[in-house]
């Protein structure tokens, strides 16, 4: 439930990795929206880090072949895994999706990380956990009035009295 | 009260040695000061932090922030600040900005798990302006 609107969300998953853990290895979080039925979530962009579990500081390993999917309820969206390596490298560690991932009632927000494997060979080798951060905002879904052609609040009346 | 109508603002809120090796949650509350027919409009935020010893930049990232508005958090969870202070610029602009109206105090609260990474200042900025609403 929105307490003003709009409303920034950012939803931040972690995700842990062991330093045993093999190429293929996932991951998968999930965020609860806590939306209402006339609310939507449209999610911007996404940034990425990883920092070594328990010490909380920088991998000395420059290995870092990781990928990610977002699930939207029971559909990915963006539809293929993303690679998410080149992202925490940036100097802004943030991708901006072209268009927003839009996430309506009743649909849970899953995110999905990989290891993939890398220079180590077979695991990650450090303890490494990875937060993706979603840079989001929920607000009151629009509903165009047939009378005046503006969008309101899908839960609220049109202020222009229909058949005026 | 503004002075000029809009007025920038920017808030900051310092979190001084910041032991990590152990679990914190700090809070700090800033006041915006601001009349009932005025509103307050963050756009952005910036945290930064140090070695409290030496003053080197930080390389702590497991922490996360919480800004409660009034009774309420906004944004809803708890959020990395890891990766803003590891950013080239420090920054992230919220997707869209996070009104305060009168009377509700503006509390930014840190939180760390267990880890080992030394003592550390931060800092955590906020962007915005006060406007009287119209």
């Amino acid at each position: 439930m929105a307490n003003q609107n709009p409303q920034p969300e950012i939803y931040t998953t972690t995700h842990a990795f062991a330093s045993a853990a093999t190429a293929g290895t996932q991951n998968i979080q999930t965020v609860f929206t806590n939306q209402n039925s006339s609310e939507e979530v449209r999610i911007y962009s996404i940034a990425v880090n990883r920092f070594v579990t328990g010490i909380g500081e920088d991998m000395g390993n420059s290995d870092s072949d990781f990928t990610a999917r977002i699930k939207i309820g029971n559909s990915y969206v963006p539809s293929q895994a993303f690679d998410i390596s080149s992202v925490m490298k940036s100097d802004s560690k943030t991708i901006v999706f072209p268009t927003p991932i839009l996430v309506l009632f009743q649909q849970p927000i899953s995110v999905e990380v990989t290891w993939n494997g890398g220079y180590v060979g077979f695991s990650v080798g450090q303890d490494v956990t990875v937060k993706t951060t979603l840079m989001a905002e929920l607000s009151t879904a629009q509903v165009a009035c047939m009378d005046c052609g503006m969008e309101h609040p899908q839960s609220s009346g049109c202020p222009i009295r229909r058949g005026a | 009260m503004v002075n000029q109508d809009p007025q920038p603002e920017i808030f900051t809120a310092n979190f001084n040695n910041v032991d990590t090796t152990g679990a914190n949650t700090l809070s700090n509350v800033i006041y915006t000061n601001q009349g009932h027919a005025e509103q307050v409009l963050l756009y952005a935020m910036k945290v930064d932090g140090v070695i409290s010893s030496s003053g080197a930049v930080m390389d702590f990232q497991d922490f996360e922030i919480t800004i409660s508005v009034g009774a309420n958090n906004i944004p809803t969870y708890a959020f990395d600040g890891g990766v803003i202070c590891t950013m080239r610029d420090k920054t992230i602009s919220f997707a869209c900005p996070i009104a305060i109206n009168f009377k509700q105090p503006l509390i930014i609260t840190l939180t760390n798990p267990v880890a080992n990474a030394g003592i550390n200042d931060i800092t955590i900025t906020l962007i915005g302006e006060t406007m009287i609403l119209k």
